[in-house]
């Protein structure tokens, strides 16, 4: 939805998504990812790295959520997680999951989310 | 290829004043659906602390190098799946908004969306409520909480909540708010609607027990 | 004639005085005999020996005339016979001179005028125009130098109509090529689209990729036949791409494309009307090196810059070409950069391999086989400066598809033109109403509150709390639910990181109790969902 971004886009790119995760569609990471579940470097990028890898690595040098890594990559999340499940094995990344997916939401954390939005 | 020795200013990324906290450990969703123009992304953008990214970006299709000898049409579509905002509670807790279209063809994106939500707001146009009806009726099937935010839009006709109620067919417990999606405040307020109306649920339950 | 040509030529000027010798001899006997004789006998005798003598020198005379005679005559035949003579001489050598004029004008239609011809047809002139102009030699009789039109006519419109049919099948191929380069180019965006919609879910998103992949092979299949039927590769580029992105793309196109290991690559961009035959090329090479190498092992690619441009290497660790396969494989370059039939293309390996020169002539790039030290084959790709640029730096800290892209140019700006028309599905149902002309939902499912599925679906019953004080403001929530639950082990850990913003240490917030209440009820709450 950008200008720079808009023009790459028309003119398509000669690399196609399977090349950049190696055919694999899910990540392989023991903990599912969530589009939330935030992540933060662990290193500075090494110059050998995959260019897709060293800019999570860069840019997550303070905790970004899945969504705002595939947003900021302008990659499917399957992709970025794919790619985080690298980084995550290399420990070059860690994750910090959400609440659990099939948990109800606690009236702590509610509290706790209703106490920070009153501060807005 | 030392693409650590690139211009750092290039690196796609957050913004610096876009950081979160180096504190920050749990986030939190919430999803906001309705259909197209009801004021999702305005919503978004007006509560969120970052510019609204989206994870599916327009594919437009231009004339290409290929002398088209098919028939086949050279089209150009819009298609916006999911943009989202971000608001630090605290420093380790972050909550997200995701705002997604509520039409039927993008109820795929909501299998990874909706797990682990907190809730849902359904933001509805009084002059297209229509919109909201799947979108409404999805949410029930899946059991997810949610309230219903009407947009208050400049030159829509208004509408009793009670009668908006009514022709949406919601029972009593299914919070309403009007709503103005470009205010901060107002959007905030939606979102305390909806975090009020789980905690009730969450202690109304634990006292059952 | 037996002696023509030897006529003893006799001493003409004794033959003169030859015949008076016996006319002398007989008057010097004469004279002998009479002054040796009586002088009484003398004058009779003298009278009769001169008589005699006379008569002698008169045979002589005689016999001497007629032998002139026979001369003349005889001298006068030799000369006859030798003009005759050379008369033939002429006509044969005239003869001989029209026959060195065909022999020359034959081989000059074999080995000149016809490769001429043909030369001339390819580059699209026709038959008559060229016969017309290629006129027979003037030594040649006009019944040859028409016979000699007449082939070269036939022969030409033979190859014109060869060409022809030659040409329009390559169009055709072309045609055929291109249209399916339109599909293939249509269904590669339709997937590219597909896959950001689906990039949610794994499974679709990893049917959808295999998919991309195998559309991708069809493309460079179609590609191929465009490029050897004449014609250009696929698309074309209007922006300069980093060769890190060239490179990523060309392994896109190959079936085997885990295999390859991009190891360094010159920070360099290729100029847009490059970027396809470059990809096109490196692809049909790298498939090349993934086919004929074992199957578990790598193809390592690297780009360096030389002197004369970039270098691209491809090693395969693979079975490696013999001395004399790798020879077959460069005559099979240049063969092929020297023009190649489409009906000539057997085999793959030949395929890509024709279609690689083809390119490399086209672009000059050079290409070129060698034994790699893994005991592969190295395929080197050359390409000339002139085809280079600086790499956008963007691209090349990125490299992924619209890396470049800044955030703050990713905020939204959408337009209220592009969502119009997305409204309701069922546009085309009429609209159940309320009286105020709102539309009317109907509820598809009678389940009470989520979430609260034990609790009887009457939205009375949690009387005083949750569903009932959904319309009340939200900052007087909570203040009757004195006994706040414990939160679940799950949440331990949530716990202690927000102990330190819990509500109601001082907030706005007006609940009495802190959260911190003895445990009751969470552990229930699992598998409520």
């Amino acid at each position: 939805m950008s200008g720079p971004r808009r023009l790459d886009w028309d003119e398509g790119s000669p690399e196609r998504l399977y090349v950049l995760t190696g055919g694999r569609s899910g990540s392989t990471a023991r903990e599912p990812l969530d589009l939330v579940t935030l992540i933060v470097s662990r290193s500075a990028p090494d110059p050998g790295l995959q260019p897709e890898h060293a800019a999570i690595v860069r840019m997550c040098e303070y905790p970004l959520s899945v969504a705002e890594i595939s947003a900021y990559l302008a990659l499917p999340a399957s992709v970025v997680m794919v790619l985080l499940s690298d980084l995550l094995s290399q420990r070059r990344v860690e994750a910090r999951p959400p609440i659990p997916a099939a948990s109800l939401p606690d009236a702590v954390l509610l509290e706790a989310v209703m106490h920070g939005l009153r501060k807005l | 290829m030392d693409y650590a020795s690139s211009d750092p200013g290039n690196v796609p990324g957050p913004r610096p004043q876009d950081t979160l906290p180096e504190t920050a450990s749990t986030a939190v969703k919430i999803v906001i659906v309705g259909g197209f123009g009801v004021g999702k992304t305005t919503m978004v953008g007006s509560v969120s602390e970052i510019r609204p990214l989206t994870t599916e970006e327009t594919m437009t299709r231009a004339g290409e190098g290929i002398d088209l000898v098919t028939g086949i049409e050279d089209k150009t579509e819009t298609t916006v799946a999911m943009d989202f905002g971000r608001i630090s509670l605290n420093e380790r807790l972050v909550l997200y908004l995701f705002g997604t279209p509520g039409q039927e063809r993008f109820w795929f994106l909501w299998n990874g969306l909706f797990d682990g939500a907190l809730g849902a707001v359904v933001l509805v146009d009084t002059r297209r409520l229509e919109v909201s009806f799947d979108v409404i009726g999805r949410l029930e099937e899946r059991g997810m909480p949610f309230v219903v935010a009407v947009n208050a839009f400049p030159g829509a006709p208004r509408h009793d909540l009670d009668e908006l109620r009514q022709a949406l067919d919601l029972p009593d417990w299914v919070p309403m708010v009007d709503c103005d999606a470009r205010s901060r405040a107002s959007s905030r307020d939606v979102l305390l609607e909806l975090t009020s109306y789980l905690h009730a649920m969450t202690l109304a339950d634990a006292e059952r027990r | 004639m037996v002696r023509v040509g030897s006529p003893p030529d006799p001493p003409r000027p004794a033959a003169g005085v030859a015949w008076l010798l016996p006319a002398v001899f007989s008057l010097a006997c004469s004279v002998a005999a009479v002054v040796m004789v009586d002088a009484d006998v003398r004058v009779p005798l003298g009278v009769g020996l001169a008589v005699a003598t006379v008569a002698v020198a008169a045979a002589c005379a005689e016999a001497s005339r007629r032998g002139r005679r026979i001369r003349g005559l005889r001298a006068q035949r030799d000369a006859a016979v030798a003009e005759q003579h050379s008369q033939r001489d002429a006509e044969a050598a005239a003869l001989r001179r029209r026959l060195a004029a065909q022999e020359a004008a034959l081989l000059q239609l074999t080995e000149e005028m016809l490769p001429k011809t043909i030369l001339r047809l390819q580059q699209g002139e026709s038959a008559r125009e060229i016969v017309h102009e290629l006129g027979g030699s003037p030594d040649i009789s006009p019944e040859f130098a028409a016979a000699q039109r007449t082939v070269l006519r036939s022969v030409a419109e033979a190859v014109e109509a060869e060409e022809g049919m030659r040409d329009s099948a390559q169009r055709a191929f072309v045609n055929i090529a291109r249209r399916v380069q339109a599909i293939v180019h249509q269904q590669a965006t339709d997937l590219r689209e597909m896959e950001e919609r689906h990039g949610a879910t794994p499974d679709v998103f990893g049917d959808l990729l295999r998919l991309d992949h195998g559309t991708a092979l069809i493309g460079r299949l179609a590609d191929s036949i465009a490029v050897l039927g004449g014609a250009r590769p696929g698309r074309q580029w209007q922006n300069n791409v980093a060769l890190y992105s060239v490179l990523r793309g060309a392994i896109s196109r190959i079936t085997d494309y885990p295999r390859v290991e991009l190891a360094s690559v010159a920070e360099v961009a290729v100029v847009g009307s490059s970027v396809e035959p470059l990809i096109h090329a490196l692809a049909e090479l790298l498939d090349n090196a993934t086919r004929y190498s074992p199957p578990k092992t790598l193809v390592r690619v690297t780009a360096s810059e030389v002197q004369s441009g970039v270098a691209i290497e491809i090693e395969d660790g693979g079975i490696g070409l013999a001395e004399e396969a790798r020879r077959r494989v460069e005559r099979l370059l240049e063969e092929a950069s020297a023009g190649l039939d489409l009906t000539d293309l057997g085999e793959s390996p030949r395929l890509g391999l024709a279609v690689v020169g083809r390119l490399a002539q086209q672009q000059g790039f050079r290409v070129s086989l060698r034994p790699s030290a893994y005991g592969g084959v190295r395929a080197i790709l050359i390409v000339p400066t002139e085809l280079l640029t600086s790499a956008p730096i963007s691209v090349v800290t990125g490299a992924a598809p619209g890396l470049d892209a800044l955030p703050a140019a990713r905020t939204r700006t959408l337009s209220s033109g592009t969502t119009r028309g997305a409204a309701s599905p069922k546009d085309d149902e009429p609209m159940e109403r309320t009286p105020n002309g709102l539309p009317q939902r109907r509820r598809r499912t009678s389940a009470g509150p989520p979430r609260l599925a034990s609790v009887p679906p009457s939205p009375r019953t949690p009387a005083g709390t949750g569903p009932a004080t959904a319309s009340a403001p939200a900052g007087q929530r909570g203040t009757d639910t004195a006994d706040a639950p414990e939160p679940g082990l799950w949440l331990a850990a949530f716990q202690d990181a927000v102990s330190g913003e819990s509500p109601g240490s001082g907030t706005a917030d007006s609940r009495g109790q802190h959260p911190d209440s003895p445990p009751q009820n969470t552990p229930a709450k699992e598998g409520e969902r």
